[in-house]
């Protein structure tokens, strides 16, 4: 097979894996939040870490609250980029997970999730502020 | 062109502070990414030449049985799909699927899946 990266053209990074952030429109407990807020967060720490990222319109979505067995319905917007696998080897993970976490803690949700290659990571108990600044 | 080795799910979740990780199959673009994937590329492979749109690249033709639900879930899809251009039937529709899950099995047989499987089957050869 012929070297695609090359034959393209294209200029680095040559990214395969695919790392999606979900920024919903409402908390656990359907009070709106500042998506557009947080959706360009989003698109900016992935643009910082990975050179760039994009936001697709929102889609119906729901979420099911297993304190309570309630579902929480809202309008989620997916931010996907596409990463090489060296990006996992410096401090980008890290500083995804200070997003990630920050985002669940202030705009209070009962789990904030991405989906990185082909797992989906769920993150429910979030660090305290002084860890993700 | 060099397959990249998967990454570690157990490490990434350690160093996320996940609490709990779920597989999707190895697929990278599910739900309605996945969708519009597929919308894209029926889109650009169909061709027209007078008649119903199709791959200039399909040139034989089999007859393939399927499930009467399996059927119907392809006869929706292929109407979605349909939408704002080509129009795409639920034979072609599973044409591509068989492509691409085709091309997993490939990718998967190059990632050392072969061994796994001969493993299992104790097979040496």
């Amino acid at each position: 097979m012929p070297d695609l990266h090359t034959s393209l053209g294209a200029g680095p990074p040559a990214g395969a894996i695919q790392i999606t952030m979900f920024i919903p429109s409402v908390d656990r407990h359907h009070a709106p939040i500042d998506q557009l807020q947080w959706r360009d967060e989003a698109l900016k720490t992935l643009g910082l870490l990975f050179r760039g990222a994009t936001a697709f319109p929102p889609g119906r979505g729901v979420w099911r609250d297993d304190q309570t067995g309630e579902l929480v319905f809202d309008d989620t917007v997916m931010v996907t980029t596409y990463v090489p696998e060296s990006a996992f080897a410096g401090p980008a993970v890290a500083e995804l997970r200070a997003f990630l976490h920050r985002m669940g803690r202030d705009a209070n949700q009962g789990e904030n999730g991405v989906v990185i290659d082909d797992s989906y990571y769920g993150i429910t108990d979030y660090d305290p502020e002084a860890r993700d600044g | 062109m060099a397959r990249r080795k998967k990454l570690d799910a157990a490490q990434l979740a350690d160093a996320l502070g996940a609490s709990r990780t779920v597989p999707l199959s190895g697929r990278s673009a599910q739900g309605p990414l996945g969708l519009v994937q597929l919308h894209a590329e029926v889109q650009q492979r169909l061709k027209s030449s007078g008649g119903r749109p199709t791959d200039p690249a399909w040139t034989l033709k089999r007859v393939v049985p399927f499930r009467q639900e399996r059927w119907e879930e392809l006869e929706a899809i292929s109407r979605k799909l349909s939408a704002g251009g080509r129009s795409v039937s639920p034979a072609q529709l599973a044409a591509f699927l068989v492509e691409r899950q085709l091309a997993d099995l490939e990718r998967e047989l190059a990632e050392g899946g072969d061994d796994a499987l001969n493993e299992v089957l104790g097979n040496t050869a």
